[in-house]
């Protein structure tokens, strides 16, 4: 059983449902508390049923899961479970609630929470009496975030809280997410690797059930190959082809060259090289991966 | 299960339930034609039938030997029919479009988001569906008794031997349409199967009031229509459950 330190673990969780799909194989992960973890992997990775299981909404099939000290549906499962404030994923609005009698129902079923501020906080005031799903998709993922956090959670968990939103509104839930990450342990379950990138610290990769990778961002950087892209004056086909010429495997992307070279080394050599041959090189910079390079990277592997 | 929770959720499904026209049409409309007017038709068509009647005293219904008065007929045979007919109908919709509705809509997400247990979002509904039931029909019922009891018709022995069949027929219809919006996939095939299961529950209804002699009669009804609300109730809790609504 996890410790009081241990915000969520998973030990040999296997869920499989009643189709017979196996949504999660034997996983077993843990976050301490304070942790900001974000939780990627494609679409039937498992996200959605991790999420779900500490909700206390499905059982594991084996093994145990635990929230906040807790194994979900045990002993006091429910008084963790009141600690903890959770952001479904592309949730239905109701028809006939108002923003605030759905606020008004989470402060009952928490117990405690304001719901006035909430509605000031996340700018919901003019829309207080107007039905749930009257209200434009970043109005109504405002409202649910303002709802997890009416109770002033410990844990956090969002599932695909952006998912859906143009950009205008999901830069807004993300302004939101940033301020009430502050000093909360947070589980973000996320398709955006830009959105995971700026709100997380460590990064669980699922895969088809299974746990492919579970690091700090910063480690998985340090495992990144180094990359420089290359501009030329001369079609960038020239620039591939002088580039393979020496060996390099030359990726293409928006009118420059990908290579796999650490630039603060190699780099001289190279464009004097290039330079010579009469190739105007007028662009080489040293490429940090993103989260996108090492989640394919590592879900490619 | 916590009361604070099955109290909060309770708050939200009774806000809704009174904004949805459909339920609130069905809950009273029906019950106003079977569980009043249809009773006290037949009161009063009873009391201008005078002399007629003696054709049932000669030559009793089957099954209904012991039932040489017109009075008692009404009262232990007619009237209970009706009772339970208007009771499996009057919370059967609602109770499908109360848990239908989230999945159709996928609000059923911000519910489990909450802490709250399945079993008491289930029960918060049931509760309101009972209490709108509660609300919508026992006034008709309790106007149509005091009708009985003013001209003579029943004695006070009758109140509890007719509340107890409406009462066990709400539980029953509740119960059983929990059961099967659980297995349907949608409201249409929930009220579907509602519609099927509605047929051998009165032919049961009718059995029962036929074989069982005397004034247990509605009694017997009862416990039958307790003992089927209770099967399904386990079978929707600890078999079908929630959870194939998640996948």
């Amino acid at each position: 059983m996890a410790d009081a330190a241990t915000a969520i673990a998973f030990d040999g969780t296997s869920k499989r449902y009643r189709n017979g799909t196996l949504a999660l194989s034997e996983v077993s992960w843990s976050i301490p508390v304070g942790a900001r973890v974000c939780l990627l992997g494609p679409n039937g990775s498992g996200k959605t049923t991790s999420i779900r299981l500490l909700e206390g909404a499905l059982a594991p099939t084996t093994g145990w899961v635990s929230l906040l000290g807790a194994e979900v549906n045990g002993p006091g499962y429910r008084e963790a479970r009141q600690r903890a404030g959770v952001v479904p994923q592309n949730a239905g609005m109701y028809t006939d609630l108002s923003t605030a009698e759905y606020l008004e129902l989470v402060r009952r079923v928490y117990g405690r929470g304001d719901v006035g501020r909430a509605i000031e906080s996340f700018g919901l005031g003019e829309h207080r009496d107007k039905r749930l799903a009257q209200l434009s998709g970043g109005f109504q993922r405002r409202a649910v975030v303002a709802a997890a956090l009416l109770s002033e959670p410990e844990l956090l968990l969002l599932d695909e809280p952006t998912v859906g939103l143009d950009p205008v509104a999901a830069h807004e839930v993300h302004d939101y997410l940033g301020e009430a990450m502050r000093g909360r342990t947070t589980l973000l379950c996320t398709h955006n690797l830009a959105e995971a990138e700026a709100l997380c610290d460590d990064v669980i990769i699922l895969r088809s059930g299974r746990v492919l990778l579970h690091e700090p961002l910063a480690t998985l950087r340090q495992h990144a190959k180094p990359r420089a892209r290359l501009a030329s004056r001369q079609p960038v086909d020239v620039l591939a082809a002088a580039l393979r010429a020496r060996g390099l495997a030359v990726t293409l992307q928006d009118g420059a060259a990908l290579v796999p070279i650490d630039a603060t080394k190699e780099a001289p050599d190279l464009l004097r090289a290039l330079l010579a041959q009469g190739i105007d090189v007028y662009e080489c910079t040293p490429m940090t991966a993103t989260l996108e390079d090492l989640f394919l990277e590592a879900v490619q592997r | 299960m916590r009361t604070s929770a099955v109290g909060a959720l309770l708050w939200k499904e009774l806000r809704q339930m009174g904004r949805n026209r459909t339920a609130m049409l069905t809950a009273t409309f029906l019950p106003f034609i079977i569980l009043f007017l249809a009773p006290l038709q037949l009161i009063f068509a009873f009391r201008a039938g005078g002399r007629s009647f003696d054709q049932l005293r000669q030559a009793p219904l089957p099954g209904f030997s012991d039932v040489t008065d017109p009075a008692q007929l009404i009262v232990q045979f007619v009237y209970p029919m009706l009772l339970v007919f208007g009771g499996m109908l009057l919370p059967s919709v609602t109770t499908t479009y109360a848990i239908v509705a989230e999945r159709e809509r996928r609000s059923l997400e911000l519910l489990v988001s909450l802490p709250v247990s399945v079993s008491e979002i289930l029960a918060s509904k049931l509760i309101a569906v009972l209490a709108l039931t509660a609300i919508v029909g026992l006034p008709y019922v309790a106007v149509v008794i005091a009708v009985l009891l003013v001209l003579g018709i029943a004695d006070a022995s009758a109140i509890p031997a007719l509340l107890a069949p409406f009462i066990a027929a709400v539980a029953c219809s509740t119960a059983i349409s929990l059961l099967l919006t659980l297995l349907a996939r949608d409201f249409r095939t929930a009220n579907n199967l509602n519609g099927v299961f509605f047929v051998p529950v009165l032919f049961v209804t009718i059995a029962t009031l036929s074989a069982v002699g005397g004034p247990a009669r509605t009694y017997v009804l009862s416990a039958m229509l307790l003992v089927l609300a209770a099967l399904a109730v386990l079978i929707a809790m600890r078999w079908v459950t929630f959870e194939r609504y998640l996948e």
